[in-house]
């Protein structure tokens, strides 16, 4: 495979300014990222020391195995939800080594609100059990929750896919054989309970960990029962009596070492595919993406520079070179995995959009995982494309996603618009992972334009009625319109609304995708298949 | 020449009578305490009998089922090794009785070489120099007076002991009675004997022993002498072949009275005759043990000789198999004693189980043992384990043979004297050859282990976590391409 | 850091944990790295590696108390417990013997004051038609017995207590 031949002069001003803006940005991801995941209240911290327990961090950091890397999963889930939201949802979620396994961590982080469950912790514990479904990983669960906040129930309780679709996520890993392992250092409340219950193997601390039904405040109010965390449901209740729980432990560091024997103990899951070529790293600089992604999220920049910086070697054999330009296609490897990948260099048109569903095709022909690399504003418009067929190219576009069978993963390197979302395997079309950069910007259509569009509508709206049109009304309805959506559209927004699985530093792009792939190839493919294309 | 022989003893001795026994094609029988019966002496032996007693110690010491174990298998002889009942006059005489020849000296020779004081004064009869002495005769008050006519310091003995036990030395005239007097209660304790005598304490003594063959008739020979100075409580601890810086005319004359003194009392069979050599070449009789001791193997190197061989020749035709005219010393012999205890804890006797036992291999060295990898050291017997034996050309390149020897000798699971004896080894004073009873006393800070640095640390650490298999595991058995990634965080 | 191994040598407490496994392997002794290269297994318990490109050759054993090492001619003990082992021990009261279920007694063999080992059976019990041997959970001395001959007791009755060890 021939190498990318970068067009890119790192000394040119534009790159320079560029690279400022965007390193500038991934500092910023940093810092927010470094306080969702540390910054605590010091009486909390405090708190924890007094009972004698570890910071979560401090757990998940005894749990992994040394000299491995450990994958975090939508670090600011929650951090723009005002009142509603918490740092990181409340609990750290995400892909580790333990013992020569990869698995799945979900831990409740008691730092914040005793742990206790906001509507996001929940939705990113729900999308972490997905995960692991669709992988097929083993979970291992460290449990220190107070349990739903009462407060917001409406919106942790009663739907499909809130509390209860934790459990049922469990449950169905079970009966799919994959394993789970709860670590009880804490409580585990009401719903919280069913989190040991439903694992596999369970390891509680003596003195601290404790799993009941009802807590002993509410024990008292329903039937006036007074009695201790510990005797209601503690570690030699659940471990001697009940055997709600499988092994004491007195320390939380004795939890984990036993923890990290049981999964010693697992079998290891084949790979799906075991191909794997010698690795090479980028022959290009990763640091150069800073200067590759421009300062305006309405500016464009050349795909194949950021692929050269991903994939190994920067070696690309593309695909149908120089046909549907504007998407590139084509074979490459990350970390010795081969991957198709497909990137927008502008809108999407009728060849573009062909091309992209025969290569996708081509992925499933030869059991190869596809990587979508998007930066779009949608397909092309006007009369010209609407007779050729647009509508139902992307359509021909989106069956092919849909009924891939090889694992699929997506970075939002820049815009994601409208239907070029959804024809670039967005969050809707099941990629394993999606993450997105800290540039990238998510909405129905672009902010400028949508503001435009909300102004002529009032324009018009105004002259049916026979009102003044006032240059006031109109600047208002663009300025608002404007604001309301820049701030939705951020990525910040939509990762807080876990609308993906993280936002990713772009230098930490190759790692991350690296240890995706190698999770996503501990399940099976699906059935091959595709529904009707339109021809 | 015999057709059976039963060994009356265990560990390292029991294996080496049975090694030669077995090189002459002798039916072997070994006796064991329950505690021992998955011993290598009890393993090697073409027979072996229980024996049953509260202790293992009272079993090895059991005159009467030990010698029903020899008639029940028809043993023609018995070897009582070293130690248990080896110098026990009245065992010998029921083995003789019994109708089974005993691999060692007449039983009145055993009795009046068991007797410290009765012995020193057969000696003194004979032209044997001895050191000052008195003797305690009932009356503590005239012992404490006649003592202190020979002067300071005095060494006080058990008569009935031996083996170090009930000596202690005295150095001024305040603490002679009251030391006498706990002389006496642990010569009581001991031997059920309680007279003691004093000798004068010689400063900076050498230990040297010469090795004899009798054949009871009056005719022996010696087979030269044997070092034994570095002592610790008067255990020894390293001997050598022959004495470094002993002029020829020196060792003619120990070697001679030696031979004087087994003369004169018509030994039978292998002996040792104990001198105190003075810093001023002056020698002086200390003790004969009627025996075959622990450090004879020096003496078999440097004289090319097999002991027990002629033990057993001696014994089965009362003819001592070499003159004296073709004995000749070659070369330079050093053992070291090897022992289960804490060099750095007083040398408390250590307990637990042979994990790794490997001995030299590259080096040729000489192993004699009675232990094996897995087996339980336990405080019912001796702490030693084993004896390294090396010989070479000189004493400068023994001392280089048996550094290595001992660098290559491995014992884990249970402590060992094996570094300390290292440490003695490389010393320059013991290279030098300045050697006296008070050595290892005197360069007691010397000898002490160096501080550990920062390599040697982190070196043993290493090997400590590598040896363990989980920790392997994280090592060398994490997954790809987790393990090429290392420890990255998306932060 | 994930966990590390803990060990005592020279009466100092020791740190050890793994940096990276790959390209190289490096570990860390309370800090400080080290490059190790090499490892090959030569026999059972003994083995070879390149520390800072010097190569070591040792000798390693194991029981439930300690490693033992010989390298470089100089023999090592360092008292390591594994992390579980480390804190079940500190915990396990075996100064106490309780029965395990209801049952009456059949034989005592022992009495205050006598010296038992490991594994001595002092209480034979009978329960569901089954003898069972009650033994002592280390060595020591007996303090108390509260079973009599033909006596009855229920599931966790203490039976025989231990002199607590200094």
């Amino acid at each position: 495979m021939s190498r990318i031949k970068s067009k890119i002069h790192t000394e040119s001003s534009e790159f320079k300014s560029n690279y400022n803006y965007n390193k500038g940005l991934a500092d910023e991801l940093k810092q927010r990222q470094h306080d969702a995941r540390h910054e605590r209240p010091q009486k909390d911290i405090d708190r924890l020391a007094g009972h004698g327990k570890l910071m979560p961090r401090q757990r998940l950091d005894k749990l992994l195995d040394p000299g491995t890397p450990f994958l975090e999963f939508s670090t600011l889930a929650g951090s723009r939800a005002g009142d509603a939201g918490s740092p990181s949802a409340s609990c750290i979620t995400g892909i580790g080594i333990v013992s020569g396994q990869e698995v799945i961590i979900i831990g409740n982080d008691n730092s914040i609100k005793g742990g206790a469950w906001y509507p996001l912790t929940v939705k990113k514990i729900v999308r972490a059990l997905d995960i692991a479904i669709e992988n097929r990983l083993p979970v291992v669960h460290l449990c220190d929750s107070a349990g739903g906040f009462l407060p917001l129930q409406s919106e942790i309780f009663p739907d499909r896919y809130m509390a209860g679709r934790m459990f049922r996520n469990q449950s169905t890993l079970s009966k799919m054989n994959v394993k789970q392992l709860a670590l009880v250092f804490g409580h585990c409340t009401a719903g919280g309970a069913y989190v040991p219950a439903l694992s596999d193997y369970s390891v509680i601390v003596r003195g601290t960990g404790a799993v009941f039904l009802a807590g002993p405040p509410l024990v008292k109010a329903a039937t006036g029962e007074i009695v201790t965390a510990d005797e209601l449901g503690g570690c030699d209740l659940h471990t001697q009596v009940s055997g709600v729980c499988d092994y004491p432990a007195d320390t939380e560091e004795e939890a984990i070492a036993i923890g990290r024997e049981i999964v010693h103990q697992w079998e290891k899951t084949t790979k799906w595919l075991a191909r794997r070529d010698t690795v090479e790293a980028p022959y290009y600089d990763p640091d150069d993406l800073y200067g590759i992604l421009p300062t305006d999220i309405k500016k464009s920049f050349d795909m194949k520079e950021v692929i050269a910086r991903i994939v190994d070697g920067s070696r690309f054999h593309e695909y149908q070179p120089v046909y549907g330009t504007t998407m590139i296609c084509g074979f490459a490897n990350i970390w010795g995995y081969k991957v198709g990948i497909l990137g927008n260099n502008g809108v999407i048109f009728n060849d573009s959009a062909l091309k992209a569903a025969h290569f996708i095709e081509l992925c499933n022909q030869n059991n190869t995982p596809i990587l979508f690399l998007q930066n779009v504003t949608g397909f092309m418009v006007g009369k010209e494309y609407e007779a050729k067929g647009i509508s139902k190219d992307g359509a021909k576009l989106i069956q092919a996603i849909v009924g891939s069978h090889v694992p699929k993963f997506t970075l939002m390197c820049h815009g994601s618009f409208g239907a070029g979302n959804y024809g670039m395997c967005g969050r809707a079309y099941d990629p394993r992972f999606i993450f997105s950069w800290p540039n990238h910007q998510i909405g129905i259509m672009g902010g400028e334009q949508a503001a435009r569009t909300l102004v002529d509508v009032k324009k018009r709206q105004l002259e049916r009625t026979g009102e003044k049109v006032e240059q006031k009304t109109l600047d208002k309805v663009y300025e608002e319109t404007l604001e309301a959506f820049k701030d939705q559209m951020s990525a910040y927004y939509a990762t807080s609304e876990l609308w993906d699985d993280g936002i990713i530093n772009p230098i930490d792009t190759r790692n991350s995708l690296g240890i995706a792939i190698s999770a996503s190839l501990n399940a099976q493919p699906g059935e091959p298949g595709y529904g009707i294309f339109r021809f | 020449m015999f057709k059976s022989i039963l060994i009356a003893n265990r560990g390292e001795i029991a294996c080496r009578v049975i090694r030669t026994a077995k090189s002459l094609g002798i039916q072997t029988i070994a006796v064991y305490h329950h505690a021992d019966r998955k011993a290598p002496h009890v393993k090697s032996a073409d027979i072996a009998i229980q024996l049953f007693a509260d202790t293992p110690t009272a079993a090895y010491l059991d005159s009467k089922q030990i010698i029903k174990a020899a008639q029940s298998s028809s043993a023609e002889c018995l070897h009582p090794g070293y130690g248990f009942l080896s110098e026990n006059a009245s065992f010998a005489e029921a083995v003789e009785a019994a109708g089974i020849v005993f691999i060692g000296p007449q039983p009145d020779v055993i009795k009046l070489m068991g007797d410290k004081i009765l012995s020193r004064d057969f000696a003194e009869k004979n032209g044997i120099p001895v050191a000052p002495s008195v003797t305690q005769n009932g009356d503590l008050k005239s012992f404490v007076k006649e003592a202190q006519k020979i002067g300071f310091p005095l060494l006080i003995k058990a008569a009935a002991g031996g083996g170090g036990k009930g000596m202690s030395i005295v150095h001024d005239v305040n603490s002679l009675e009251e030391q006498a007097k706990t002389a006496m209660g642990e010569a009581e304790r001991y031997f059920a004997d309680n007279r003691i005598y004093a000798e004068l304490y010689i400063e900076k003594p050498r230990h040297i022993e010469v090795q004899v063959l009798g054949d009871g008739k009056g005719n022996v020979i010696h087979l030269y002498e044997r070092e034994c100075s570095i002592q610790r409580r008067f255990q020894k601890v390293i001997e050598e072949s022959p004495a470094p810086s002993l002029s020829p005319q020196l060792r003619d004359s120990i070697c001679a009275a030696a031979v004087n003194l087994s003369k004169k009392a018509k030994y039978l069979n292998a002996g040792t005759v104990e001198f105190i050599l003075s810093p001023n070449d002056d020698f002086y009789f200390l003790e004969m043990n009627t025996r075959l001791q622990v450090e004879h193997p020096i003496t078999e190197l440097v004289c090319s000789v097999d002991l027990v061989e002629a033990q057993l020749i001696v014994a089965s035709k009362q003819q001592i198999p070499w003159l004296q005219k073709s004995i000749k010393q070659s070369g330079h012999a050093i053992e070291c004693r090897i022992c289960c205890e804490e060099p750095e804890n007083d040398f408390r006797p250590a307990t637990g189980v042979i994990k790794v036992l490997a001995t030299p291999s590259a080096i040729d060295a000489r192993f004699d043992s009675g232990v094996e990898q897995g087996q339980v050291i336990s405080p019912a017997f001796d702490s030693m384990v084993g004896k390294l034996i090396c010989h070479a050309e000189d004493r400068t390149l023994t001392i280089e043979k048996i550094t290595k020897a001992l660098d290559e000798l491995v014992l884990l699971g249970v402590s060992s004297n094996i570094d300390y004896l290292g440490r003695i080894i490389r010393s320059t004073k013991f290279a030098e050859g300045n050697i006296h009873t008070g050595f290892l006393t005197d360069n007691e800070e010397e000898l002490k282990p160096t501080n550990l640095v920062q390599d040697e640390i982190a070196c043993a650490l290493l090997a400590a976590s590598l040896g363990l298999d989980d920790f392997r595991s994280l090592a060398f058995d994490a997954p790809e391409p987790h393990a090429s990634i290392g420890e990255w965080r998306n932060l | 850091m994930s966990q590390s191994y803990k060990f005592h040598l020279d009466g100092k407490k020791h740190e050890v944990s793994i940096i990276k496994c790959h390209p190289e392997l490096t570990i860390a002794i309370d800090g400080i790295s080290f490059a190790v290269k090499d490892f090959t297994r030569i026999a059972e318990n003994y083995f070879s590696m390149l520390v800072n490109g010097q190569l070591k050759k040792i000798w390693w054993a194991q029981d439930e108390e300690a490693i033992y090492l010989r390298c470089d001619g100089r023999t090592y003990t360092l008292p390591y417990l594994d992390h579980i082992s480390a804190t079940q021990k500190a915990t396990t009261n075996e100064d106490i013997i309780k029965a395990t279920m209801p049952g009456i007694v059949v034989s005592v063999n022992c009495q205050p004051g006598s010296t038992v080992m490991f594994g001595d059976v002092l209480i034979v019990i009978e329960s569901m038609k089954m003898q069972i041997n009650i033994t002592a959970p280390r060595d020591g001395e007996v303090e108390s017995i509260h079973a009599e001959i033909n006596s009855a007791f229920e599931k966790n009755t203490e039976l025989i207590g231990l002199k607590a060890q200094q």
